[in-house]
């Protein structure tokens, strides 16, 4: 049985935050099309995308629960983890 | 015996068990296939044998490569392939192709059958368009297909049919073996018949080796001049087709061979019937000592302890289990 790759590991983390930036982007940019200010675009857009992962993040903790061979608790928590900067951004801009 | 063509020593294949996704761990190893040795000689037709998930198929995609090993090594005709890649690997697949055992499946549905034959061809650059289209042409004539379906769709044939394409496809690169992956599993039995005879007759013009995957005793009876038995990833009996039917030594194969269905019900009534116990270990933690242990019906009491290994008696006959039966 191997360990961690770790190099494999920061580079799916890193596709996974460039993606949700990525996402996040567009959103702002469709919101400042339809109509809204800057700053609540940017609210939006990062509120989305933090809603979202902290949803997955309880989808997936309940997946975990349930005795899932792949999904730990880890994994859930750490897609909540990853909503935090989002919906900070969304409540402080 | 004619010098051997494909030869594989102590092939090992395993599936990583993962937990997290993106930190990702291997947490166990499903050994499928763990160490098996086996030789095929030309105009042969070697059979493995065994129960759902004991690593026959996994096996026979390793043997054509189109899963890589992860220890042991494959020979064809005297020359290690087994880190082969690209052009050399292309020579290969020439040499060695697979029926596989879903006829539906192994179709591109919304390619013609003639485009799916002829892919073989255009992938090696044999021949020019024309003469490709003849070649499949022939090959579904060998085949028993009428040429003049060429451009129709996988749909618009039967199971039998099927099949046949796709022996035609494994046939028209002009291969030295074929694999065959359980080739009459998904069909009825009077369509087996006529794929066995079909297989049988290639094999006699074409002088091709098979290595025939199969949990069907009777086909591989009628097919196979030798016999492996294999019991979750390991070979456990071999031997020549009559040795391992008439006097198979392994308690396994004897109980594998009581399965065998017989047509008539006076006889059937009459037989030794072994019905094992439990079901098959979990291949990712096999038990210690020999694997069919738990399940073993003359099991004593040092099978958990000693792991029996593979001897082959001067005739070939060969079993691996401490208290064999008697011939």
């Amino acid at each position: 049985m191997n360990g961690v790759d770790w190099r494999a590991a920061a580079l799916r983390l890193a596709l996974l935050v460039v993606a949700l930036l990525v996402l996040a982007g567009v959103l702002v940019v469709v919101f400042y099309a339809a109509g809204r200010p800057l700053r609540p675009a940017i609210s939006a857009g990062a509120g989305v995308v933090g809603f979202a992962m902290a949803m997955l993040g309880i989808g997936l903790l309940a997946w975990s629960r349930r005795g899932s061979e792949r999904v730990t608790g880890g994994t859930a928590f750490g897609a909540m983890a990853l909503s935090l900067p989002f919906l900070v951004v969304a409540l402080v801009v | 015996m004619s010098e051997p063509i494909l030869t594989a020593t102590g092939v090992t294949i395993g599936f990583p068990v993962k937990r997290g996704i993106i930190f990702q761990r291997e947490v166990a190893r499903v050994q499928a296939v763990d160490g098996v040795d086996l030789t095929l000689h030309q105009g042969e037709t070697l059979a493995i044998v065994g129960e759902s998930g004991c690593g026959k198929t996994t096996l026979a995609r390793g043997l054509v490569r189109l899963r890589d090993i992860d220890a042991g090594s494959i020979t064809y005709m005297g020359e290690d392939i087994t880190r082969r890649s690209g052009r050399t690997l292309n020579d290969f697949r020439r040499q060695v192709t697979m029926i596989f055992q879903d006829p539906i499946a192994s179709l591109d549905p919304r390619m013609r059958i003639g485009q799916s034959m002829q892919e073989p061809l255009d992938i090696h650059s044999i021949g020019t368009p024309a003469e490709r289209k003849r070649k499949v042409q022939e090959a579904m004539e060998r085949v028993g297909l009428n040429p003049e379906h060429y451009n129709r769709f996988p749909h618009e044939f039967s199971g039998g049919q099927r099949q046949r394409i796709g022996i035609a496809r494994a046939i028209i690169l002009e291969p030295r073996v074929i694999v065959c992956d359980e080739p009459v599993s998904a069909l009825d039995v009077s369509v087996q018949a006529q794929i066995v005879n079909l297989l049988e007759d290639l094999q006699r013009d074409l002088g091709l080796s098979y290595i025939v995957i199969a949990h069907d005793l009777d086909v591989v009876r009628r097919l196979a001049d030798r016999v492996q038995v294999m019991y979750l990833g390991r070979v456990v009996e071999q031997g020549e087709g009559e040795q391992v039917y008439n006097h198979p030594r392994h308690p396994y194969s004897k109980a594998l061979l009581s399965a065998r269905p017989i047509a008539d019900p006076k006889l059937a009534r009459s037989r030794e019937r072994i019905v094992l116990q439990g079901d098959v270990p979990s291949p990712i933690n096999p038990p210690a000592g020999c694997r069919f242990h738990p399940r073993c019906p003359v099991v004593q009491a040092s099978c958990s302890a000693q792991d029996p290994q593979l001897e082959i008696a001067a005739d070939g006959h060969g079993w691996a289990c401490a208290y064999p039966l008697a011939p």
